[in-house]
Protein backbone atom coordinates (compact mmCIF):
# COMPACT_ATOMS: atom_id res chain seq x y z
CA UNK A 1 0.00 0.00 0.00
CA UNK A 2 2.75 2.39 0.94
CA UNK A 3 4.37 1.72 -2.45
CA UNK A 4 1.26 2.98 -4.27
CA UNK A 5 0.48 5.89 -1.97
CA UNK A 6 1.70 8.59 -4.35
CA UNK A 7 -0.53 7.22 -7.13
CA UNK A 8 -3.54 8.12 -5.02
CA UNK A 9 -2.16 11.37 -3.61
CA UNK A 10 -1.51 12.62 -7.15
CA UNK A 11 -5.28 12.36 -7.61
CA UNK A 12 -6.01 14.13 -4.35
CA UNK A 13 -6.92 10.94 -2.51
CA UNK A 14 -5.34 10.22 0.87
CA UNK A 15 -4.95 6.76 2.35
CA UNK A 16 -5.72 5.61 5.89
CA UNK A 17 -6.06 2.16 7.45
CA UNK A 18 -8.37 1.14 10.28
CA UNK A 19 -7.97 -1.86 12.58
CA UNK A 20 -8.81 -2.89 16.14
CA UNK A 21 -5.19 -2.48 17.24
CA UNK A 22 -4.01 -0.14 19.98
CA UNK A 23 -2.16 3.08 19.18
CA UNK A 24 1.04 1.45 20.48
CA UNK A 25 0.70 -1.55 18.15
CA UNK A 26 0.08 0.75 15.18
CA UNK A 27 3.03 2.95 16.13
CA UNK A 28 5.30 -0.09 16.24
CA UNK A 29 3.93 -1.44 12.95
CA UNK A 30 4.23 1.92 11.14
CA UNK A 31 7.85 2.26 12.26
CA UNK A 32 8.79 -1.28 11.30
CA UNK A 33 7.17 -1.06 7.86
CA UNK A 34 8.00 2.59 7.14
CA UNK A 35 4.36 3.55 6.73
CA UNK A 36 3.66 7.22 6.12
CA UNK A 37 -0.13 7.23 6.02
CA UNK A 38 -2.51 7.27 8.98
CA UNK A 39 -3.14 4.03 10.85
CA UNK A 40 -6.34 4.36 12.83
CA UNK A 41 -6.90 2.67 16.16
CA UNK A 42 -10.35 1.28 16.96
CA UNK A 43 -9.55 -0.92 19.98
CA UNK A 44 -13.20 -1.36 21.06
CA UNK A 45 -14.32 -1.90 17.44
CA UNK A 46 -16.78 1.03 17.76
CA UNK A 47 -16.11 2.31 14.26
CA UNK A 48 -16.01 -1.23 12.89
CA UNK A 49 -19.48 -1.81 14.40
CA UNK A 50 -20.78 1.56 13.18
CA UNK A 51 -19.73 0.60 9.65
CA UNK A 52 -21.47 -2.76 10.08
CA UNK A 53 -18.40 -4.81 9.25
CA UNK A 54 -17.68 -6.57 12.54
CA UNK A 55 -16.77 -10.18 11.88
CA UNK A 56 -19.62 -11.90 13.70
CA UNK A 57 -18.31 -15.31 12.72
CA UNK A 58 -15.82 -15.03 15.55
CA UNK A 59 -16.94 -15.92 19.05
CA UNK A 60 -16.88 -13.11 21.64
CA UNK A 61 -14.62 -15.39 23.67
CA UNK A 62 -12.09 -15.56 20.88
CA UNK A 63 -8.94 -13.48 21.16
CA UNK A 64 -9.60 -11.98 17.72
CA UNK A 65 -13.18 -11.00 18.44
CA UNK A 66 -13.59 -7.44 17.27
CA UNK A 67 -11.82 -7.73 13.94
CA UNK A 68 -13.64 -6.46 10.85
CA UNK A 69 -14.23 -8.09 7.49
CA UNK A 70 -11.26 -6.69 5.57
CA UNK A 71 -11.83 -4.48 2.56
CA UNK A 72 -11.39 -1.00 1.15
CA UNK A 73 -13.67 2.00 0.69
CA UNK A 74 -13.13 4.90 -1.64
CA UNK A 75 -14.91 7.72 0.15
CA UNK A 76 -15.64 11.11 -1.43
CA UNK A 77 -14.95 14.35 0.35
CA UNK A 78 -18.60 14.54 1.43
CA UNK A 79 -18.39 11.14 3.13
CA UNK A 80 -20.25 9.24 0.42
CA UNK A 81 -18.93 5.81 -0.61
CA UNK A 82 -17.82 6.05 -4.25
CA UNK A 83 -16.58 2.46 -4.51
CA UNK A 84 -15.79 -0.42 -2.23
CA UNK A 85 -13.63 -3.47 -2.64
CA UNK A 86 -14.32 -6.57 -0.58
CA UNK A 87 -13.57 -10.19 -1.30
CA UNK A 88 -15.64 -13.07 0.01
CA UNK A 89 -12.64 -14.84 1.45
CA UNK A 90 -10.96 -13.01 4.31
CA UNK A 91 -7.48 -13.94 3.07
CA UNK A 92 -8.05 -12.23 -0.27
CA UNK A 93 -7.89 -8.56 -1.10
CA UNK A 94 -7.54 -6.07 -3.88
CA UNK A 95 -4.15 -4.43 -4.06
CA UNK A 96 -3.99 -0.64 -4.00
CA UNK A 97 -2.42 -0.88 -7.46
CA UNK A 98 -5.43 -2.79 -8.75
CA UNK A 99 -7.75 -0.07 -7.47
CA UNK A 100 -5.52 2.67 -8.91
CA UNK A 101 -5.43 1.03 -12.34
CA UNK A 102 -8.96 -0.30 -12.61
CA UNK A 103 -10.91 2.34 -10.75
CA UNK A 104 -8.83 5.49 -11.21
CA UNK A 105 -7.47 4.52 -14.64
CA UNK A 106 -3.92 5.32 -13.53
CA UNK A 107 -0.83 4.71 -15.60
CA UNK A 108 1.49 3.27 -13.00
CA UNK A 109 5.23 3.46 -13.26
CA UNK A 110 5.52 -0.29 -13.73
CA UNK A 111 7.98 -2.28 -15.87
CA UNK A 112 6.52 -2.89 -19.31
CA UNK A 113 7.11 -5.66 -21.81
CA UNK A 114 7.03 -4.34 -25.39
CA UNK A 115 6.04 -6.51 -28.31
CA UNK A 116 5.71 -5.38 -31.91
CA UNK A 117 4.07 -7.20 -34.81
CA UNK A 118 3.37 -6.11 -38.40
CA UNK A 119 0.03 -4.76 -37.26
CA UNK A 120 0.43 -3.36 -33.77
CA UNK A 121 2.69 -2.48 -30.86
CA UNK A 122 1.74 -3.93 -27.52
CA UNK A 123 2.87 -3.00 -24.03
CA UNK A 124 1.95 -5.34 -21.19
CA UNK A 125 2.25 -4.44 -17.52
CA UNK A 126 0.66 -5.13 -14.14
CA UNK A 127 -0.66 -3.05 -11.26
CA UNK A 128 1.91 -4.55 -8.90
CA UNK A 129 5.44 -5.85 -9.24
CA UNK A 130 5.61 -7.34 -5.76
CA UNK A 131 2.67 -9.51 -4.82
CA UNK A 132 1.59 -11.81 -2.00
CA UNK A 133 -0.74 -14.77 -1.73
CA UNK A 134 -4.43 -13.83 -1.77
CA UNK A 135 -3.99 -10.60 -3.69
CA UNK A 136 -6.11 -9.53 -6.62
CA UNK A 137 -3.93 -7.82 -9.22
CA UNK A 138 -4.71 -6.02 -12.48
CA UNK A 139 -3.03 -6.92 -15.79
CA UNK A 140 -2.99 -4.37 -18.57
CA UNK A 141 -2.41 -4.48 -22.33
CA UNK A 142 -1.83 -1.11 -24.00
CA UNK A 143 -2.15 -1.58 -27.74
CA UNK A 144 -1.24 0.86 -30.52
CA UNK A 145 -2.55 -0.29 -33.88
CA UNK A 146 -0.44 0.76 -36.81
CA UNK A 147 -1.64 3.39 -39.28
CA UNK A 148 -4.67 2.15 -41.21
CA UNK A 149 -5.00 -1.08 -39.21
CA UNK A 150 -8.00 -2.24 -37.26
CA UNK A 151 -8.86 -5.35 -35.28
CA UNK A 152 -12.36 -6.64 -34.60
CA UNK A 153 -13.99 -6.10 -31.23
CA UNK A 154 -15.56 -8.94 -29.20
CA UNK A 155 -19.14 -9.79 -30.09
CA UNK A 156 -18.71 -9.59 -33.86
CA UNK A 157 -20.07 -12.37 -36.08
CA UNK A 158 -18.22 -13.71 -39.09
CA UNK A 159 -14.84 -12.19 -38.20
CA UNK A 160 -12.18 -13.09 -35.66
CA UNK A 161 -12.38 -10.69 -32.72
CA UNK A 162 -9.58 -9.89 -30.28
CA UNK A 163 -9.48 -12.59 -27.63
CA UNK A 164 -7.29 -12.32 -24.54
CA UNK A 165 -7.03 -15.54 -22.56
CA UNK A 166 -4.96 -16.41 -19.54
CA UNK A 167 -3.55 -19.85 -18.82
CA UNK A 168 -5.79 -21.88 -16.53
CA UNK A 169 -3.48 -23.05 -13.78
CA UNK A 170 -4.07 -24.12 -10.21
CA UNK A 171 -3.35 -21.39 -7.69
CA UNK A 172 -4.69 -18.61 -9.93
CA UNK A 173 -8.18 -17.34 -10.61
CA UNK A 174 -8.64 -15.59 -13.95
CA UNK A 175 -11.32 -12.99 -14.57
CA UNK A 176 -12.89 -12.02 -17.87
CA UNK A 177 -10.97 -9.22 -19.58
CA UNK A 178 -12.66 -5.85 -19.95
CA UNK A 179 -12.50 -4.39 -23.42
CA UNK A 180 -13.28 -0.73 -24.16
CA UNK A 181 -16.20 0.39 -26.26
CA UNK A 182 -15.52 -0.26 -29.93
CA UNK A 183 -15.78 2.07 -32.92
CA UNK A 184 -18.14 1.39 -35.80
CA UNK A 185 -16.24 1.12 -39.06
CA UNK A 186 -17.94 1.30 -42.44
CA UNK A 187 -16.49 -1.13 -44.97
CA UNK A 188 -17.69 0.28 -48.36
CA UNK A 189 -16.36 -2.68 -50.38
CA UNK A 190 -18.80 -5.06 -48.68
CA UNK A 191 -21.29 -2.46 -47.42
CA UNK A 192 -20.92 -3.52 -43.80
CA UNK A 193 -20.56 -1.64 -40.52
CA UNK A 194 -18.39 -3.54 -38.09
CA UNK A 195 -17.21 -2.97 -34.48
CA UNK A 196 -13.45 -2.44 -34.43
CA UNK A 197 -10.54 -0.98 -32.51
CA UNK A 198 -8.19 1.45 -34.18
CA UNK A 199 -5.43 3.69 -32.82
CA UNK A 200 -4.70 3.21 -29.10
CA UNK A 201 -6.73 0.94 -26.86
CA UNK A 202 -6.34 -0.51 -23.37
CA UNK A 203 -7.51 -3.96 -22.33
CA UNK A 204 -7.51 -4.96 -18.66
CA UNK A 205 -8.14 -8.03 -16.60
CA UNK A 206 -7.66 -9.25 -13.06
CA UNK A 207 -6.05 -12.31 -11.61
CA UNK A 208 -6.40 -13.49 -8.05
CA UNK A 209 -3.52 -15.32 -6.45
CA UNK A 210 -4.04 -18.34 -4.25
CA UNK A 211 -2.08 -18.97 -1.10
CA UNK A 212 1.69 -18.74 -1.38
CA UNK A 213 2.14 -22.51 -1.11
CA UNK A 214 -0.30 -23.00 -4.01
CA UNK A 215 1.81 -20.71 -6.20
CA UNK A 216 5.11 -22.55 -5.80
CA UNK A 217 4.68 -24.47 -9.06
CA UNK A 218 4.49 -21.15 -10.93
CA UNK A 219 7.87 -19.90 -9.72
CA UNK A 220 10.81 -19.88 -12.12
CA UNK A 221 14.45 -20.59 -11.22
CA UNK A 222 14.92 -17.05 -9.97
CA UNK A 223 11.87 -17.40 -7.73
CA UNK A 224 9.73 -15.14 -9.89
CA UNK A 225 6.03 -15.87 -10.18
CA UNK A 226 5.23 -16.30 -13.87
CA UNK A 227 1.75 -15.79 -15.23
CA UNK A 228 1.04 -16.50 -18.89
CA UNK A 229 -1.64 -15.85 -21.43
CA UNK A 230 -2.11 -14.94 -25.07
CA UNK A 231 -3.82 -12.41 -27.28
CA UNK A 232 -5.39 -13.59 -30.51
CA UNK A 233 -6.48 -11.14 -33.15
CA UNK A 234 -6.96 -10.62 -36.85
CA UNK A 235 -5.84 -7.29 -38.23
CA UNK A 236 -7.17 -5.72 -41.41
CA UNK A 237 -6.58 -2.53 -43.30
CA UNK A 238 -8.86 -0.95 -45.89
CA UNK A 239 -7.76 -3.47 -48.52
CA UNK A 240 -7.06 -6.85 -46.97
CA UNK A 241 -7.33 -8.88 -43.82
CA UNK A 242 -4.09 -10.46 -42.64
CA UNK A 243 -3.72 -13.96 -41.25
CA UNK A 244 -4.91 -14.33 -37.65
CA UNK A 245 -2.06 -13.91 -35.16
CA UNK A 246 -1.45 -14.95 -31.56
CA UNK A 247 0.87 -13.04 -29.25
CA UNK A 248 2.19 -14.97 -26.22
CA UNK A 249 2.04 -12.89 -23.03
CA UNK A 250 3.93 -13.24 -19.78
CA UNK A 251 4.03 -11.34 -16.51
CA UNK A 252 6.71 -11.86 -13.87
CA UNK A 253 6.08 -10.96 -10.23
CA UNK A 254 8.18 -10.99 -7.13
CA UNK A 255 6.31 -13.11 -4.62
CA UNK A 256 6.52 -11.71 -1.12
CA UNK A 257 6.15 -13.94 1.92
CA UNK A 258 3.31 -13.11 4.29
CA UNK A 259 4.32 -10.85 7.18
CA UNK A 260 4.14 -12.89 10.36
CA UNK A 261 6.21 -10.55 12.52
CA UNK A 262 4.36 -9.66 15.68
CA UNK A 263 4.76 -6.73 18.01
CA UNK A 264 6.68 -7.30 21.27
CA UNK A 265 4.68 -9.27 23.81
CA UNK A 266 4.08 -6.30 26.07
CA UNK A 267 2.19 -4.50 23.31
CA UNK A 268 0.00 -7.41 22.30
CA UNK A 269 -3.72 -7.32 22.74
CA UNK A 270 -4.96 -9.03 25.88
CA UNK A 271 -7.27 -11.91 25.07
CA UNK A 272 -10.79 -11.63 26.49
CA UNK A 273 -11.17 -13.07 29.98
CA UNK A 274 -11.97 -16.81 30.01
CA UNK A 275 -10.77 -17.03 26.43
CA UNK A 276 -9.46 -20.45 25.72
CA UNK A 277 -10.07 -20.42 22.01
CA UNK A 278 -7.29 -20.25 19.54
CA UNK A 279 -7.57 -19.11 15.93
CA UNK A 280 -9.17 -21.73 13.71
CA UNK A 281 -8.49 -19.96 10.47
CA UNK A 282 -5.10 -19.71 8.80
CA UNK A 283 -3.05 -16.61 9.42
CA UNK A 284 -2.30 -15.70 5.85
CA UNK A 285 -1.87 -11.96 5.80
CA UNK A 286 -2.73 -8.92 7.82
CA UNK B 1 -68.58 -54.06 4.31
CA UNK B 2 -69.54 -55.91 1.16
CA UNK B 3 -66.99 -57.62 -1.05
CA UNK B 4 -66.85 -54.90 -3.70
CA UNK B 5 -66.20 -52.14 -1.12
CA UNK B 6 -63.55 -54.33 0.51
CA UNK B 7 -61.82 -54.77 -2.87
CA UNK B 8 -62.13 -51.02 -3.50
CA UNK B 9 -60.51 -50.29 -0.13
CA UNK B 10 -57.62 -52.65 -0.82
CA UNK B 11 -57.16 -51.09 -4.26
CA UNK B 12 -56.98 -47.58 -2.76
CA UNK B 13 -54.46 -48.71 -0.13
CA UNK B 14 -52.36 -50.45 -2.79
CA UNK B 15 -52.51 -47.32 -4.93
CA UNK B 16 -51.32 -45.18 -2.01
CA UNK B 17 -48.50 -47.63 -1.38
CA UNK B 18 -47.37 -47.44 -4.98
CA UNK B 19 -47.61 -43.64 -4.90
CA UNK B 20 -45.48 -43.46 -1.74
CA UNK B 21 -42.98 -45.89 -3.26
CA UNK B 22 -42.74 -43.81 -6.43
CA UNK B 23 -42.38 -40.56 -4.52
CA UNK B 24 -39.61 -42.04 -2.37
CA UNK B 25 -37.83 -43.33 -5.45
CA UNK B 26 -38.08 -39.89 -7.06
CA UNK B 27 -37.01 -37.98 -3.95
CA UNK B 28 -33.81 -36.07 -4.69
CA UNK B 29 -30.72 -37.54 -3.20
CA UNK B 30 -29.66 -35.69 -0.12
CA UNK B 31 -26.92 -33.24 -1.09
CA UNK B 32 -23.54 -33.86 0.45
CA UNK B 33 -23.31 -31.68 3.52
CA UNK B 34 -20.87 -28.86 2.96
CA UNK B 35 -20.38 -25.98 5.33
CA UNK B 36 -21.29 -22.77 3.52
CA UNK B 37 -18.64 -20.06 3.63
CA UNK B 38 -19.21 -17.65 6.50
CA UNK B 39 -21.20 -14.62 5.47
CA UNK B 40 -19.44 -11.32 5.28
CA UNK B 41 -20.88 -7.86 5.60
CA UNK B 42 -19.36 -5.00 3.65
CA UNK B 43 -20.87 -1.95 5.35
CA UNK B 44 -22.26 1.20 3.72
CA UNK B 45 -23.30 0.72 0.12
CA UNK B 46 -22.01 2.81 -2.78
CA UNK B 47 -23.79 6.16 -2.78
CA UNK B 48 -24.43 6.08 1.00
CA UNK B 49 -22.60 8.12 3.61
CA UNK B 50 -20.21 6.43 5.99
CA UNK B 51 -20.85 6.96 9.71
CA UNK B 52 -19.05 9.79 11.48
CA UNK B 53 -15.99 8.59 13.36
CA UNK B 54 -13.30 9.97 15.58
CA UNK B 55 -10.26 7.82 16.31
CA UNK B 56 -6.61 8.12 17.31
CA UNK B 57 -3.87 7.49 14.77
CA UNK B 58 -0.47 5.89 15.38
CA UNK B 59 0.83 9.20 16.75
CA UNK B 60 -2.02 9.44 19.25
CA UNK B 61 -3.62 12.29 17.28
CA UNK B 62 -7.37 12.57 16.87
CA UNK B 63 -8.55 11.93 13.31
CA UNK B 64 -11.91 12.22 11.59
CA UNK B 65 -13.01 11.68 8.02
CA UNK B 66 -12.55 15.40 7.15
CA UNK B 67 -9.10 15.51 8.76
CA UNK B 68 -7.98 12.38 6.89
CA UNK B 69 -9.45 13.14 3.46
CA UNK B 70 -7.50 14.62 0.58
CA UNK B 71 -9.12 17.13 -1.82
CA UNK B 72 -10.80 14.21 -3.61
CA UNK B 73 -11.44 11.94 -0.70
CA UNK B 74 -9.98 8.99 1.13
CA UNK B 75 -9.12 5.38 0.42
CA UNK B 76 -9.96 3.73 3.74
CA UNK B 77 -8.43 0.30 4.20
CA UNK B 78 -9.97 -1.91 6.81
CA UNK B 79 -7.58 -4.53 8.16
CA UNK B 80 -8.02 -7.33 10.60
CA UNK B 81 -4.93 -6.44 12.61
CA UNK B 82 -1.38 -5.16 12.30
CA UNK B 83 -0.37 -7.78 14.84
CA UNK B 84 -1.62 -11.02 13.40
Amino acid sequence: MERKRTSFEEDGINIAALSFDSVEVLQHFAKRKGIGFSLLSDPDSKVIRAFGILNENISPKHQFYGIPHPGQYLIGKSGVVKAKFFEENYTQRFTAGEIAVRYLGKDLDAPRTQIETDHLALSSWASDEIVAGGQRVALVLDIDLKEGMHVYAPGIDGYIPVDWTMEEVSGLVNYSPSYPESEKLHLPAIEEIVPVYQGSVRFMTDIKLGRAKDLEHLLDEQGQLLVRGELRYQACDDKICYLPATIPLEWAFQLEAGDRTRVPEGLRRNPPKQSLETPKQGLESK
Amino acid sequence: MNASRWIQGVAILCGMGVAIGVSLAQAPKKAATKTPPPKITTGPEIGRKVPHFEVLDQHGQKQTLPSLSGPNGLLLLVHRSADW
